[in-house]
């Protein structure tokens, strides 16, 4: 079955419907250079309310691997790929991308010329998009009918006692399951709270260390935790990944802005402001650090992403707080920036050798 | 880090002559690095004795040293030039180990020159088994276990330790031949035995199989600092067990989940960062299709074949870059030369899909032995984009140049039976592929397939697809969507029994676009001018660039069109930019100059069909089409393209066709008073006969339109006849069959360029074997050493006479025989094979005046003069190189039937000077003395003229009888025979021993008449 792709700007694709045939969604449209871990990308919470593009052509390759999706439900809204591979045979796979798609409510289109789709979001820049089952005319009354998904909060974990291991609270805002998986290689106990949970409440868990999670959107709509941020960095060792490290920037007064289509891929360069040197990272954000803006807060930039410059990381000097724009925790994506762990996990144990 | 300021000068080891696993791959490796030193400023020394690069143009380097590649040679060059620096890691594996060689002989320290990129203790531990085996335990690496053996018993014992299957390598065994795959103890001991017995030196390899799984690449690049990326990822469509040369591969890896991709991505960069790589490195992994569990397979630290097709399938100039790195550049100072605004520190993203099939010779050597295993055995390959898996493997197909019938049909042009179907697919050959889409139309279930063949079903669903869309083809969607997956128009006509045009008409309505291979996957503006076509788009990215000419390049590299005719392609490109026109390329083959897209101002790649062309013509609007440079291939096309309006440049299609029908051709020389062979043409057997008897016996028989000799021999007598016509039919795919008298006789070629109305020959080539040899496999000598004046006048009148008559405006090679007078037998309206061998000798860059010639420009506007150029005082000699030892069972002798894969040039200021410098990377006879004898068979010994000829030469000769067990010779002998069987022991044996062979008798008086000379 036929099924449309209109942006907001007026121009208009037609390819065949896949997923969740006859759903029609709306949402942001980004793309996605990725050329693996097309499941991991579809499954990322921070693609809430997001079509996603695929620039690669061939997905669906290798099919679903249920132990790999990085969250229970799915917050994309859409995925627009340019032919979906209908065989995979894959050892892991336990179903094809397709009826992953259609189990999980979710809408998707393929025969789409994805270079040419891409082409125009880099050159018009990222916009609302609609999938839909005929022509669209007016783009914002469609718009209007069209539902936004949730995250939903998750409830209160037990708290339990974790005696021996480093205990660390992530603060989901919509985590990726990676994070708390490379946290527990490492040997942490970790507990996942709402992002709203209050400095009391987390203290009671007695964590070691705190982490702020990636999760999806523009982070100037979390000013209600820039104050428990600050109280948390004063008393626990701090990171924060992605949209985490946005919000420790807002809470120190940076500010962040709109990049024209995001950073949404696996190979994005990131230079150490230390040695110079570069590693490849995953990343998956619209929204970046203005670098001018840090001037004025007691930050420092540790990396920067080596072509447009934009701030990758951050510390708070003489304090245990660090945090990265990229995705340490790979999945999908190179797993050398997986050192960020590595380093927190050092940070809190010196910092509770200096406590001590 | 900013470049090195301490060194100026750099020295560069070239490849030498193109053998089978080392070929042009290294000349677009060594020019782009090349010309990257010395936009860096630095004074470029190059070594290489393969004068058909473009590595060894004047331009390419500031010093060019067309010397031999040994120790000696090379060791003399650095005395004299005195570099600061050497780069070894361009030149293969012959650079690689003359780089070591130097190094144990104390050149470099005794010379103080500095050896840049990767450090040779690295490449030792990349390349020393051992090494590497320690290395990879210490980082924790898995790799396959492995021992060597010389007894049946320690090899049990060690198979029972590490389980079963096990593979079993013999050492130094031509082809890696006697080897297998043992499934229990009985089957180890039955192929050790024959393994051991066969192996020169008694000793097998025997490592724990891991065939069947699924066989990855990386191409790796790391920096003076340490940061790394991945250039290119490659899945081998065929398993581990098949050389990953010989093997079709996809780019980037197509059924790894994320989490094996990362696995297997981050073990890359483990071993790279540990080897402390400086600059490029291919790292070779095994995934298990049924587990988590991968396998190291090897590394090398070095450019290669594979980073060549990974810099062609993702834009990333690996040399150039790799060459900033070793002058001391780092990634992230490095501006991506596709972008221009991003860095080089960066992994490239796809968003098409690349294949690449080999292209084999055994059309060439039919009872070669095609079975593919862990050698390599292709002298070539194409490469092709699509946007799907299906497309880019059919336009591959299409590139390949092989039997028209099998690429429009997409199966074996044999009878296919159950039978050989179940052989063809249990043992690989290079007709599996199409043996397999045989299989689908015959209705054979997928997982069948990929039980017998071990290929992951997700490929194999793939081609099923392919033949799901040639049993389809009913409604115009049909077509339409066949179309989208890259079928061609013939195989649509040939499936759906609609004629050509109707297909076209049907599917003109799914034009093809062109889309930009960038990097980047479009996420940053580039202006790449590189292009690919693709059904299965919307959008059209290549804007036409106005007042441009289209060079069509040659395509794959196959015996008889070889890295030559890049190389005059590469010419014809830098005479149209210079004239003030944009040149546009079209060629397929990922090893080479031409398709650098920096090389032109545009690059399609793209299969070298009318189908792919007549759009990229209707969308440039070319002034014109050049095909004079790009061998059979591009010549091949020019009648086509006439047809459909399109302008050819240079010589007519009129005369191109008027050489190459045989009896108008032969009724112009008559015209002309020109000398020639009596012949004829025919089409079956019978007219065959009749034709022999009346010409008379002895005769050269070949098929018109066919390369380097295909199914060419001399026959002597009618029992010879039945099977050379009939080879020959097969061959010419219904075109006639020339006869001609064979003429015993000393053969010389010339090249002559031609603006229409005056001639100018760069000089008169002559062949040390006679007639009956393949022009390519003759040592070629200029200028000529036995040719009297008057058979030279003679030469250069006829040439003149006959290019003026055929309004030749270009290039034309001209081949006679020298009897009681001058005979033309060939005539080639085209580039030739030896247009690089004498623009080197001559220092005129003859494919670019032929191109200017070709733009419409007078011989004395470009500079020259009419008539034959005043030969220089030194001697030059080109010599063919063989790849032999990676063809078990082909035919050695040397006949009409051309066999070589390289050349290599000697100059000097004698001819035994540069007889010497020649035989040393063709031949290898640069130990080889008198005294060292020759070993021979007892069926050559028997011929009269062959013991005339050692006798003569008072030399030791040993006769190996057809029953001798001959030990292990130690000393340097030379092996020759003249037996033209396909399959002797005396050639074999001489091969595994890795000693000189020489197969023709001329070849051996002239070496033995230098050799006693001096």
């Amino acid at each position: 079955m036929q099924k449309y792709l209109t942006l907001a700007d007026g121009s208009q694709w037609i390819g065949t419907a896949i997923g969740a045939r006859t759903l029609e969604v709306a949402g942001q449209i980004v793309f996605n250079t990725g050329m693996s871990g097309y499941q991991e990308t579809l499954t990322d919470p921070s693609y809430l309310n997001q079509l996603i593009t695929f620039t690669y052509p061939l997905i669906g390759n290798y099919g679903i691997d249920p132990t790999v999706s990085q969250a229970t439900t799915i917050g994309a809204q859409a995925i627009i790929v340019h032919e979906l591979a209908d065989f995979s045979d894959h050892q892991t796979s336990r179903q094809s991308l397709a009826s992953f798609l259609t189990l999980n409510h979710v809408a998707g289109i393929a025969g789409i010329d994805t270079r040419d789709l891409t082409t125009h979001i880099r050159t018009t820049g990222s916009q609302m998009a609609i999938i839909s089952n005929t022509p669209v005319s007016d783009f914002d009354a469609k718009l209007a009918t069209l539902p936004l998904k949730q995250l939903l909060p998750q409830p209160l974990p037990l708290n339990q006692v974790h005696t021996g291991k480093t205990h660390i609270v992530v603060l989901d805002f919509g985590e990726k399951s990676a994070i708390t998986a490379e946290l527990i290689k490492r040997g942490c106990a970790v507990t996942v709270l709402p992002a709203t949970t209050s400095l009391k409440v987390i203290s009671a868990y007695h964590p070691d260390g705190i982490l702020l999670s990636n999760g999806p959107g523009d982070p100037t709509a979390h000013a209600q935790v820039l104050p428990t941020i600050r109280q948390l960095a004063k008393h626990y060792p701090l990171a924060g990944i992605c949209l985490g490290h946005q919000l420790i920037a807002l809470a120190y007064g940076a500010q962040t802005y709109q990049l024209p289509f995001g950073h949404h891929s696996l190979n994005h360069p990131v230079q150490s402001c230390v040695d110079g040197t570069v590693m490849m990272t995953a990343q998956n954000h619209d929204y970046a650090i203005d670098p001018a803006s840090l001037t004025t807060t007691p930050l420092q930039v540790t990396y920067t992403e080596l072509n447009d410059g934009s701030v990758e990381g951050l510390r708070l000097p003489h304090t245990a707080v660090m945090s990265v724009q990229f995705h340490p925790e790979a999945h999908p994506g190179p797993q050398e920036a997986g050192q960020f762990f590595d380093k927190f996990l050092t940070m809190i144990q010196q910092e509770a050798v200096a406590n001590a | 880090m900013p470049k090195n300021t301490k060194i100026h000068s750099i020295a560069v080891i070239g490849s030498g002559p193109i053998k089978i696993g080392q070929a042009a791959e290294f000349d677009y490796a060594g020019t782009q690095a090349c010309l990257s030193l010395k936009d860096a400023g630095y004074h470029v020394i190059l070594i290489n004795s393969n004068p058909a690069t473009i590595m060894t143009d004047s331009t390419t380097a500031d010093e060019v040293y067309l010397r031999p590649l040994t120790l000696a040679s090379v060791t003399e060059v650095l005395t004299v030039t005195k570099p600061d620096a050497l780069l070894p890691t361009l030149g293969g594996q012959t650079g690689l180990n003359l780089a070591m060689a130097l190094d144990q002989a104390g050149v470099l320290t005794d010379l103080h020159i500095q050896l840049l990129g990767t450090s040779l203790k690295t490449i030792n531990q990349a390349e020393d088994r051992a090494a590497f085996k320690t290395l990879m335990k210490q980082l924790d690496q898995p790799i396959p276990a492995s021992t060597t053996v010389h007894h049946v018993a320690s090899a049990l014992a060690f198979a029972d330790q590490i389980g079963y299957p096990v593979i079993v390598r013999p050492a130094f065994t031509l082809g890696g031949s006697g080897g297998g795959i043992a499934n229990n103890a009985q089957e180890l001991t039955q192929i050790l035995q024959r393994g051991l017995t066969m192996s020169p030196v008694n000793e097998c390899l025997i490592e724990r199989s891991i065939a069947g799984f699924k066989e990855i690449e990386f191409e790796v690049m790391r920096d003076n600092q340490g940061s790394k990326i991945i250039v290119c990822s490659m899945e081998n469509f065929d398993p581990v067990g098949i050389h990953t040369g010989d093997s079709i591969v996809y780019a980037p890896a197509q059924t790894l989940t994320d989490a094996e991709y990362q696995r297997l991505r981050t073990a890359a960069l483990t071993i790279v960062e540990a080897l402390d790589i400086r600059g490029g490195c291919n790292v070779q992994l095994a995934q298990d299709p049924h587990s988590d569990q991968y396998a190291v397979i090897e590394v090398n630290p070095r450019v290669s074949r594979s980073s060549a097709l990974a810099s062609k399938a993702t834009g990333y100039p690996i040399a150039k870059i790799a060459a900033e790195i070793a002058i001391g550049l780092n990634l992230s100072e490095i501006k991506n030369p596709v972008t221009q605004t991003t860095y080089a520190a960066f992994e490239p993203a796809l968003d098409y899909v690349v294949a690449k099939i080999p292209r084999f010779a055994f059309d060439k050597f039919p009872t070669a032995d095609a079975h593919l295993g862990t050698q390599m055995k292709a002298t070539g390959e194409v490469m092709a984009i699509g946007t799907t898996i299906e497309e880019a493997t059919l336009k591959a197909i299409a590139s390949l140049e092989i039997t028209p019938k099998v690429q429009t049909t997409l199966v074996p042009d044999e009878l296919i039976t159950k039978t050989n179907l179940l052989d063809q697919l249990t043992h690989p050959t290079d007709k599996r592929l199409f043996y397999l889409l045989a299989a689908f139309q015959a209705g054979w279930p997928l997982a069948k397939l990929a039980e017998l063949t071990g290929i992951t079903p997700f490929f194999l669903s793939k081609l099923q697809h392919i033949m799901q869309l040639t049993a389809n083809l009913i409604t115009s969607q049909q077509f339409l969507t066949a179309k989208k997956y890259g079928l061609s128009v013939a195989t649509m006509a040939h499936y759906s029994q609609h004629s050509l045009k109707d297909v076209t008409t049907i599917t003109d309505q799914q034009p093809l676009v062109y889309k930009m291979v960038d990097t980047c996957a479009g996420e940053f503006a580039s202006a790449t001018p590189y292009f690919y076509s693709t059904a299965f788009g919307q959008t059209n990215e290549s804007q036409p660039l106005g007042n441009s000419v289209i060079i069509l390049g040659s395509g794959p590299i196959r015996i008889g069109q070889g890295i030559e005719f890049d190389y005059t392609t590469v010419h014809c490109i830098k005479a149209v930019q210079q004239a003030g026109y944009h040149a546009i390329v079209v060629n397929n083959n990922p090893e080479t100059v031409s398709t650098d897209f920096s090389t032109s101002d545009k690059l399609y790649f793209e299969p070298l069909t009318i189908e792919r062309l007549m759009p990229i013509i209707e969308l440039e609007h070319p002034v014109g089409v050049i095909v004079q440079f790009g061998g059979q291939t591009a010549i091949n096309l020019a009648h086509q393209l006439t047809e459909h309006g399109v302008h050819i440049l240079g010589t007519s299609v009129a005369a191109t066709d008027l050489t190459e029908n045989r009896q108008v051709f032969a009724d112009h020389l008559n015209r002309l008073t020109i000398a020639q062979a009596a012949g004829t043409t025919v089409t079956e057997l019978k007219e065959a006969y009749q034709a022999a008897h009346s010409i008379g016996y002895p005769l050269l028989v070949r098929p018109s339109f066919v390369l380097g000799g295909r199914a060419m021999a001399i026959v002597h007598d009618d029992a010879e006849l039945t099977p050379v016509i009939k080879a020959a039919v097969a061959a010419g795919h219904g075109a006639p069959i020339l006869m001609d008298q064979y003429l015993p006789g000393t053969e010389c070629e010339v090249d002559v360029l031609s603006d229409g109305q005056q001639c100018f020959i760069p000089g008169i080539m002559e062949h040390i074997e006679g007639a009956g040899v393949h022009s390519g496999d003759s040592i070629t000598v200029y200028p000529p050493q036995s040719l009297s004046t008057a058979v030279q006048d003679k030469i250069v009148a006829i040439a003149t006479k006959l290019a003026q008559s055929l309004h030749c405006v270009g290039m034309v090679n001209i081949q006679f025989v020298i009897t009681d007078d001058v005979y033309v037998i060939d005539v080639n309206p085209r580039a030739s094979r030896t247009v690089p061998f004498m623009s080197k000798v001559t220092h005129l860059p003859l494919a670019q005046l032929a191109t200017q010639l070709i733009l419409g420009r007078q011989l004395t506007e470009v500079g020259l003069t009419p008539g034959l150029l005043p030969p220089s005082d030194l001697v030059a000699i080109k010599a063919p190189v063989f790849s032999f030892n990676k063809l078990p069972q082909t035919p050695t002798a040397l006949s009409p039937e051309m066999k070589s894969t390289g050349e290599t040039i000697g100059v000097g200021p004698t001819f035994a000077d540069a007889w010497h410098a020649a035989m040393a990377d063709s031949y290898q006879l640069d130990h080889w003395q008198a005294s060292d004898g020759v070993l021979t068979d007892a069926l050559t010994w028997q011929r009269p003229a062959v013991q005339a000829v050692l006798n003569a030469a008072n030399v030791p000769v040993t006769v190996i009888g057809p029953t001798s067990q001959w030990s292990t010779p130690t000393t340097q002998f030379l092996g020759f025979t003249l037996d033209s069987t396909s399959d002797h022991p005396f050639a074999t044996t001489v091969l595994n021993h890795n000693l000189p062979l020489v197969t023709a008798l001329d070849t051996l008086k002239t070496l033995l008449t230098v050799t006693a000379a001096s």
